[in-house]
């Protein structure tokens, strides 16, 4: 039986907490720094690992169904082929295959409907198609994907085979200026919206780069961000954003204007729950800690935030080595 | 105004921070060495590094169970800081050294960056403030367990190390300090200084930071007999007398000496064993007193005295590792943003013997000499050779460029002399740089035939340049600060 | 006494932090033992028997099948006068023999100067882990600290041969001594110059090693297993050292010293084999200690420092059995708490000296101490 305690509403009641999946775990049912969570071709969930260098093995893909149940894991650290160092974003492109980030070799990786690895391109640099760390990736109404080129404070537009199409941005905070910027998300008019770090805002550009707006400043009220960093667009137009150091997610309009924001209320989820009881002893210790419930539900840098066609939020809790799932009411 | 003795300054930046590069130097000449010393002292006027970038890239490392991780972490942090904020990085350090707590027993990498911060904050105020925060620290409570340090069970480990490590010593002069009583009354007095969830582990979600609780109800409120006086004492008021005693005095002056003027004896001689400059320990003692325990005070005493800008102290201590590593990456202008490979980097601390944020017991490091054997100086010198080789490096290149830009004719001795100068105002022994001289000079044969001023040319005498500074970074003088 | 024509090796394992003696073998007969660790006490029906009166932890299993063999000799009791409870303190005691003033010279650097008075092999002693043990420090003799094996080197960042052999030869000149340069610097030197020569030497082991023996994986296994590397190309090294640490359980001592146990006994038996499969096991004596033992009673959660404790030496030369008094745990018996010792440490290094390395004891520990008859 649901009881309002264990499953919340947010703050302005129009999300409600639904689920978490997650475990600290170098492999299988588990996450080690979760960096971007995306739905995959047969509605399950792409969860992209970070991990750290002491702990290579940990670095990988993982999958899982919505409801929490393991599939597999694939991908491995490394420079070869293949292999990524720090992945920063994934995401499917219209003919399903896996497009991959990783801001250390400054390339893009790609695999196949069988998680195969294809090919990758790109390389560093301040040139067409060439990158300083790369992060969020978007495909456009017209097929190509879009790359935000953090350290190049620009967006590149590419064709699928990574061929230079066009580009916006350079340093600085004014209108279309970006500063280290994140991520990117595209709506289904084909507007693009780019979360621009460190100016702590985000801008919204058409899909061939012209200004549109920009709303947010640096702070920690409401419609203010502390590097802001994923974002996602659902199917009303509304905007969810990673306030990433203030450890929440914000939602707005198509105006820029504020409706509600999420902090974080997780329960535990079955890959912890079976961990648990496998360890009574640790999980007697967890009962025994006296320790502000709070702090294990909030969010602790959300890094990336997706919605679904169903309206499910799913946050990639990056420190918490879980997804924690809301649904829009 | 006359031209500030460089070579002072760089001693000086060696000792209260990781070394200057020749720029910095240029800039603290202007500025003059006691403007210079109060620049040091007060770090919290220069500008913070960039955490956020920080955080950006090297994701979760304070974070997870990740012990290497965290040592990482330092070394950025210090080396990040080795320009704007070196002294704050160095009393840390110091610290560090002296309330030695471990991470492989702590095992909660976060809490334990928050100790090193405490001494950040903390390390250049009040003696007494320090330890009270020291003794609330839960990193300290919990790898001294005193949170198992019980009104009806006591636990004697903070109470002991309390005294015998961190404010008094053994004994002083060839007499003990404390008793064994005083130790369990010291321990009786901290019941009940506990921490809130000692035992959570890492895994489901990662682990949630460690707070400082006090228990009352856990507090022996009996009588205890400390250092000769008799009362219900709690932990602020055993600091109290603690830090009033002339052992207090004597044992942070040692150390502050041992740490920035010149290697003394390991710690446990000193019960028995005069400080190398007993006239300097005491001015430092009578500071110490008067400022009213403050460390600031005693640092600019301490940097401005006459013993310390003295020949004798001068490369008078061996580099701890942490020295070597980040003095030298200081000086390439290395890892300054964050970037992949500060993680074997950082581990090279390790491996020269200083594990940093986990020493091998609470008695923290053998220091001095001792940090050199067979196996640490191999380390050391292969790691500097590296390093200080790698013409990308902008340090290394503003280096190389300066010197042949800015010396006319190029012949071993100017070569040598001016590396020696660029690398930090060092010094090689006579003999060692007619050594060294003869290798420069076989090297600089190679640019007979080449038109001066090509790039053959040029490249010739980079490598020339690059080599000799390879030569120089492997020697036994450099290995002192 | 050897009964082989190798020269005898001695390998020393220190168990850092004070490992619980009474934990470790465990006088499970004696009800003051299960009343004073009401927390800590290993139950009965776990521990692993060796006569009647005492039995191994139950994580000492490898330990145990070894000691069935006859290659164990348990020690009990050993200490010194006016036991010191400080980890720096006790452990210098243990490694200079000096109970009542700060030694720096160790007892293996002395006996390393006895085996080779020249010092004409720099790798007469060599120490596997990160920094040099005080019990291996004599001025005037080299002993190669190796972490890695693979490794170890100097200068090894210069590619071309030719190169590196011109630094090599310039970096000996510049470690050459100096007269007046003082004592630190010619410290570097002559270390400087005995790195350069035992890595010449180490380069070539990892590359001759071949063995079928799979160590578990720990850090005590890893270092073992270098040993045995080093110790199979026959380069004439006598004494090694390496260490455990981990072990000042002053708190939730239950799980942390099972595993370390676990982990030593599995190690040793590896270790065993891997000589046994080279066929150079009886020459070579493994010799177990730590800087004291822990409280009688427990503290509600682990244990304190204590005083008297536990050496084991381990081998094919070893005549196994149990050695020496185990110290009464009768509260008017005890000294502040804490196990009176039965046998001077310096008494067993003496036997290892003496009877194993054919030196002379006296010079090595510093005095006349009761010998035992394990080796």
């Amino acid at each position: 039986m649901t009881t309002e305690i264990e499953h919340p509403v947010s703050q302005n009641r129009l999300y409600r907490y639904h689920d978490v999946i997650g475990l600290l775990s170098a492999a299988g049912p588990g996450f080690s720094g979760p960096v971007t969570v995306i739905t995959g071709p047969v509605d399950e969930l792409y969860v992209a690992n970070r991990a750290s260098p002491k702990q290579p093995e940990a670095v990988r893909i993982t999958r899982c169904t919505k409801e929490g149940d393991f599939l597999e894991h694939f991908g491995e650290w490394g420079e070869e082929p293949g292999q990524f160092i720090w992945v920063t974003s994934i995401a499917f492109s219209p003919q399903g295959e896996l497009y991959l980030a990783d801001e250390s070799t400054h390339q893009i990786s790609v695999f196949d409907a069988n998680n195969h690895f294809v090919r990758r391109f790109c390389e560093q640099g301040s040139g067409p198609s060439q990158f300083d760390r790369p992060s969020g990736l978007a495909f456009g109404p017209a097929g190509n994907l879009y790359v935000v080129d953090t350290l190049n404070h620009r967006v590149q537009v590419l064709t699928l085979e990574g061929d230079f199409v066009s580009q916006w941005g350079g340093l600085g905070g004014g209108d279309g200026q970006l500063n280290m910027p994140w991520g990117i998300a595209i709506d289904t008019l084909g507007d693009v919206y780019i979360t621009d770090w460190r100016n702590d805002r985000v801008q919204k550009f058409d899909a061939e780069g012209k200004f549109i707006m920009a709303f947010g400043s640096s702070g920690d009220g409401e419609g203010q961000f502390n590097r802001p960093n994923g974002i996602a667009v659902d199917k009303d137009g509304d905007i969810y954003v990673c306030d990433w150091l203030n450890d929440r997610v914000q939602i707005f309009d198509q105006t820029g204007a504020f409706k509600d924001v999420l902090i974080g209320h997780s329960g535990m989820s079955k890959w912890g729950r079976t961990f648990l009881d496998a360890n009574p002893d640790i999980d007697q210790k967890l009962e025994l800690a006296t320790q502000n419930i709070e702090i294990k539900q909030r969010f602790y840098r959300p890094v990336s935030v997706h919605v679904d066609a169903n309206g499910k939020v799913f946050v990639a809790d990056c420190y918490r080595h879980r997804v924690q799932i809301y649904q829009k009411l | 105004m006359p031209g500030t003795d460089k070579p002072l300054l760089a001693h000086l930046l060696r000792r209260a921070g990781f070394g200057a590069t020749f720029q910095e130097l240029d800039r603290y000449s202007e500025l003059g060495y006691e403007a210079t010393v109060d620049e040091l002292l007060n770090p919290e006027r220069q500008p913070a590094i960039e955490e956020d970038v920080l955080e950006r890239y090297y994701i979760d490392w304070k974070e997870s169970r990740n012990i290497e991780g965290a040592l990482t972490e330092s070394v950025y942090r210090m080396n990040a800081y080795a320009g704007g904020r070196p002294l704050q990085e160095k009393i840390a350090l110091f610290w560090h050294q002296v309330f030695a707590t471990g991470l492989a027993k702590v095992l909660h990498e976060k809490t334990m960056l928050n100790q090193i911060d405490l001494f950040r904050e903390q390390g250049l105020g009040n003696f007494r403030d320090l330890l009270l925060g020291l003794a609330k620290d839960p990193a300290m409570i919990f790898w001294l367990d005193n949170n198992f340090n019980h009104k009806d069970a006591p636990n004697e480990n903070w109470g002991r190390e309390l005294l015998e490590l961190f404010s008094l010593g053994v004994g002083m002069d060839g007499q003990e300090n404390y008793t064994e009583e005083d130790v369990q009354s010291a321990a009786r007095a901290f019941t009940g200084w506990t921490i809130d969830d000692n035992n959570v582990a890492s895994i489901p979600f990662g682990k949630t930071p460690w707070l400082f609780r006090y228990l009352p109800e856990d507090h022996d409120e009996g009588d205890k007999t400390f250092m000769g006086q008799t009362g219900n004492f709690n932990g602020e008021d055993i600091i109290d007398i603690v830090v009033r005693q002339p052992a207090a005095a004597r044992f942070i002056s040692r150390h502050l000496y041992n740490f920035f003027v010149a290697d003394e004896p390991q710690v446990p001689a000193w019960q028995h064993t005069p400080p190398g400059d007993p006239e300097a320990i005491r001015i430092l003692e009578e500071e110490y007193v008067r400022s009213n325990y403050d460390i600031r005070s005693m640092l600019k005493v301490l940097f401005n005295s006459k013993f310390f800008k003295s020949d004798r102290a001068r490369f008078a201590k061996v580099k701890s590792p942490a020295e070597v590593v980040v003095g030298t990456l200081h000086l390439l202008g290395d890892f300054k943003f964050p970037k992949m490979g500060i993680y074997d980097v950082a581990l090279g601390c390790r491996y020269m013997g200083q594990d940093l944020l986990n020493p091998p017991s609470v008695e923290g490091w053998h220091t001095g000499e001792e940090w050199i054997d067979s196996g640490s100086l191999v380390e050391r010198v292969n790691f500097v050779a590296d390093q200080v080789s790698d013409i990308q490096q902008p340090g290394v290149r503003a280096m190389v460029d300066t010197l042949l830009d800015g010396t006319a004719e190029l012949d071993p001795l100017s070569i040598i002399d001016g590396c020696l100068e660029l690398l930090g105002h060092v010094q090689l022994h006579e003999k060692n740089k007619e050594h060294l001289a003869g290798e420069v000079r076989s090297m600089l044969e190679k640019r007979s035939g080449l038109v001066a001023g090509s790039p053959e040319d040029r490249q010739v005498a980079e490598d020339t340049v690059l080599h000799t500074m390879k030569m120089i970074g492997s020697s036994r003088e450099y290995q002192f600060a | 006494m050897t009964s082989t024509n190798k020269d005898p090796i001695l390998i020393v394992v220190q168990l850092t932090g004070g490992n619980d003696y009474i934990n470790t073998v465990i006088p499970y007969q004696d009800p003051l033992y299960y009343d004073s660790r009401k927390t800590v006490s290993i139950a009965q029906d776990d521990v692993l028997p060796i006569n009647d009166k005492l039995a191994f932890n139950p994580a000492l299993t490898a330990m145990k099948d070894l000691y069935d063999q006859g290659k164990v000799a348990v020690i009990n009791g050993i200490g010194y006068p006016g036991p010191n409870r400080s980890h720096f303190r006790s452990m210098d005691i243990w490694h200079t023999c000096e109970p009542e003033k700060v030694g720096t010279e160790g007892w293996l650097g002395r006996a390393i100067r006895d085996l080779d008075p020249q010092a004409e092999n720099v790798l007469t002693g060599v120490n596997f882990g990160r920094g040099l043990p005080r019990a291996m420090a004599l001025t005037g003799v080299p002993v190669a600290s190796v972490a890695v094996l693979e490794t170890y080197g100097v200068l090894t960042g210069i590619s071309g041969e030719q190169e590196r052999s011109q630094a090599l030869d310039l970096f000996s000149r510049m470690y050459s001594p100096i007269v007046g340069t003082g004592h630190v610097m010619d410290y570097l030197g002559s270390t400087g110059l005995d790195a350069l020569k035992g890595a010449d030497i180490l380069k070539t082991v990892p590359a001759q090693y071949q063995s079928s023996v799979e160590y578990a994986d720990s850090v005590i296994g890893r270092n073992l297993q270098g040993i045995a590397k080093v110790l199979t190309a026959n380069l004439g090294t006598r004494i090694f050292y390496t260490q455990q640490p981990g072990y000042d359980t002053h708190a939730n001592q239950g799980p942390v010293h099972g595993v370390l146990l676990e982990h030593l006994s599995q190690a040793i038996k590896d270790f065993y084999e891997d000589l046994r499969e080279h066929d150079t096991s009886e020459n070579v004596l493994i010799y177990l200690f730590t800087e004291f033992g822990r409280r009688v009673k427990d503290n509600g959660s682990g244990t304190d420092h204590g005083a008297g404790g536990l050496a084991m030496a381990i081998g094919d030369p070893v005549k196994g059995g149990i050695y020496s008094e185990f110290p009464s745990m009768r509260p008017e018996d005890l000294e502040e708490g804490d196990l009176k010792y039965n046998i001077d440490f310096r008494g067993v290094y003496g036997t290892v000296a003496e009877k194993w390395l054919g030196l002379d004891a006296t010079s090595i520990v510093g005095g006349n101490f009761e010998q035992l008859d394990f080796v």
